[in-house]
């Protein structure tokens, strides 16, 4: 059994945020998801933002399991958004026929949430 | 069958005969071609040419390789070689030697060898005759040999100074052209014009990824308006730059798709739903401005 | 270095493929969206051999021919072969686990694909890309 690798999952403002920093093995990919899945559900929260600002490289194994936990956090009522993927891998996401589409998206963590915000703002509004 | 320009077996066994003989008589006969040499207007002037040190040592070096490969059938075979001529082709081009200086090498050659064994043979009237018929033909295949390869080897050079002078301007040409247009805070245009190729699409694509990322756009208007023909390939290419640009968060959209165009798309069955068009750019502009809760009105209302 | 021998037995060692085909290819001059591509296809040969052969081999190398410089993967395990190849290389193809092999999309990422299997007699994948 290898050494998992644990990605911390903080809490700001009331989304999550999780910032991939090392180049994650695929037990401990498994195991992020599990653990993301875990604090959406213990702390409720509306919003996730999955940061891959530090990842250079991105292979369909990751790229599949970002698309699983944007479908299963938004039954869980949560709202994913993946921010800061690279131009290079971003391309080959693409070229590999991983456009995931349905996810949204922004280009960095700022943005994230403020699409988040707007977001709450407008579900809460009612224009769900 | 046989190939014409090839030595028979009676040929090479006459060669091989030969080949003792001219050994024996090698300095003479190098001394002789050196005389004829010094006398050819073909040659340059200089070290090089008719003066020159290196062309004797040059000259007596291709007399001991020539002897050596008469005499036996792998000599032979390797003298009469496309890589060893494609060499010395290739050398001789490169000392700036034309092709009259090579025929000037196998002539030479030639006009001494022959009479010397016209001679030394004289009283051996059957090998006399078969070496002459194979040194005849020997002659006729170098000739055709080095012929094919200089013209070869010219071709190619040709080509690879084509290819660069191409590689060059090609890259001029791409640091002329800019990629992308920053109209509005967070909207890009990426205008494209003229044909779009794999190597272009994916120079626009990456140029398409950086610009988002250097001026932080949401909204990018692509431009085909100056694209003449947009096929699967092209369209395929289009929509890879499309989703990967959504994967740095940002929409595109397409606009200038003309009727030809549209037609085209249509019959081929290129899908491009999910993707906004708009007719031109003006339309795109105002449609990106209306996402952003922004219009376009005069100064002074009434 | 210019050949790199990374045995293939869990997880861990996919990163490890991948971390060295993108050290590679950034040894050799490749921009980081071709190294991107490299460490990528490498990653999911790398993946295919633990799923389907429990371990194997990548060797990572630089070749040249003659004109350009490129980088190399060989990929190789004993495991069951792949029985229809052709199949395989289809897109949207996906073995029961719903992973699929990711073979038509490592092909589009690199320059040069080819691949020996057989079902008794293991994979064999070489990739190949070039420095424009």
């Amino acid at each position: 059994m290898s050494d998992l690798i644990r990605v911390p999952i903080l809490q700001i403002e009331q989304f999550l945020v999780a910032s991939i920093q090392v180049p994650l093995h695929d037990s401990s990919a498994v195991q992020f998801r599990d653990d993301l899945l875990t604090e959406i559900h213990r702390t409720r929260a509306r919003g996730l933002i999955l940061d891959m600002t530090a990842m250079d490289v991105v292979d369909s194994f990751l790229g599949k399991l970002i698309g699983d936990v944007a479908e299963m956090a938004g039954l869980m009522g949560a709202t994913v958004v993946i921010t800061g993927l690279q131009p290079a891998v971003a391309i080959t996401l693409v070229e590999l026929g991983l456009s995931l589409e349905g996810v949204v998206t922004a280009l960095n963590l700022e943005k994230g949430m403020a699409y988040l915000r707007r977001r709450l703002a407008q579900e809460e509004a009612g224009y769900e | 069958m046989a190939h014409f320009l090839s030595l028979t077996e009676k040929d090479k066994a006459a060669l091989h005969q030969c080949a003792p003989l001219l050994r024996t008589h090698l300095e003479e006969l190098y001394q002789q071609r050196m005389a004829l040499l010094s006398q050819a207007e073909e040659l340059p002037p200089g070290p090089q040419g008719r003066e020159g040190a290196l062309l004797a040592s040059f000259i007596h070096q291709a007399m001991e390789a020539f002897v050596e490969a008469l005499a036996t059938d792998d000599g032979l075979e390797n003298y009469l070689g496309r890589s060893r001529i494609q060499e010395e082709v290739r050398t001789q081009i490169k000392a700036g030697m034309g092709f009259n200086v090579l025929m000037v090498g196998i002539a030479s050659n030639q006009q001494v060898v022959v009479p010397f064994i016209v001679e030394q043979l004289a009283d051996q009237p059957a090998l006399r005759r078969d070496a002459l018929q194979a040194l005849l033909r020997f002659y006729a295949i170098e000739s055709a040999l080095f012929g094919q390869c200089y013209i070869a080897e010219k071709e190619r050079v040709i080509l690879e100074t084509q290819e660069r002078i191409i590689a060059v301007q090609k890259q001029a040409i791409q640091e002329l052209s800019s990629p992308v247009i920053q109209i509005w805070e967070g909207v890009l245009v990426l205008p494209l014009v003229g044909a779009i190729d794999s190597e272009r699409a994916r120079r626009m694509t990456e140029g398409l990824l950086t610009g988002i990322k250097d001026h932080q756009a949401e909204h990018v208007i692509i431009d085909i308006t100056g694209v003449p023909v947009v096929d699967t390939s092209i369209a395929n290419h289009l929509l890879q730059a499309i989703r990967a640009a959504r994967l740095l968060g940002a929409h595109c959209l397409l606009v200038g798709i003309n009727a030809e165009v549209a037609q085209t798309m249509v019959h081929l069955g290129i899908d491009l739903s999910g993707v906004i068009t708009r007719a031109n750019l003006q339309a795109g502009i105002e449609y990106v401005l209306a996402r952003m809760g922004l219009g376009v009105e005069p100064l002074n209302k009434r | 270095m210019n050949e790199r021998r990374i045995p293939i037995r869990s997880d861990l060692d996919i990163v490890n493929a991948r971390v060295g085909a993108r050290d590679l290819a950034k040894a050799l001059g490749f921009g980081i969206i071709d190294q991107a591509r490299v460490a990528t296809a490498i990653s999911e040969l790398a993946r295919n051999i633990v799923l389907y052969a429990g371990s194997g081999e990548v060797l990572l190398r630089r070749v040249h021919d003659g004109r350009r410089v490129g980088v190399e993967a060989i990929c190789v395990d004993q495991g069951p072969g792949i029985p229809n190849i052709e199949l395989a290389m289809q897109n949207g193809y996906s073995t029961s686990n719903g992973l699929g092999m990711g073979l038509p999309g490592t092909k589009r990422l690199m320059d040069e694909f080819e691949i020996e299997s057989a079902p008794g007699q293991g994979t064999r994948v070489t990739i190949r890309k070039w420095l424009r």
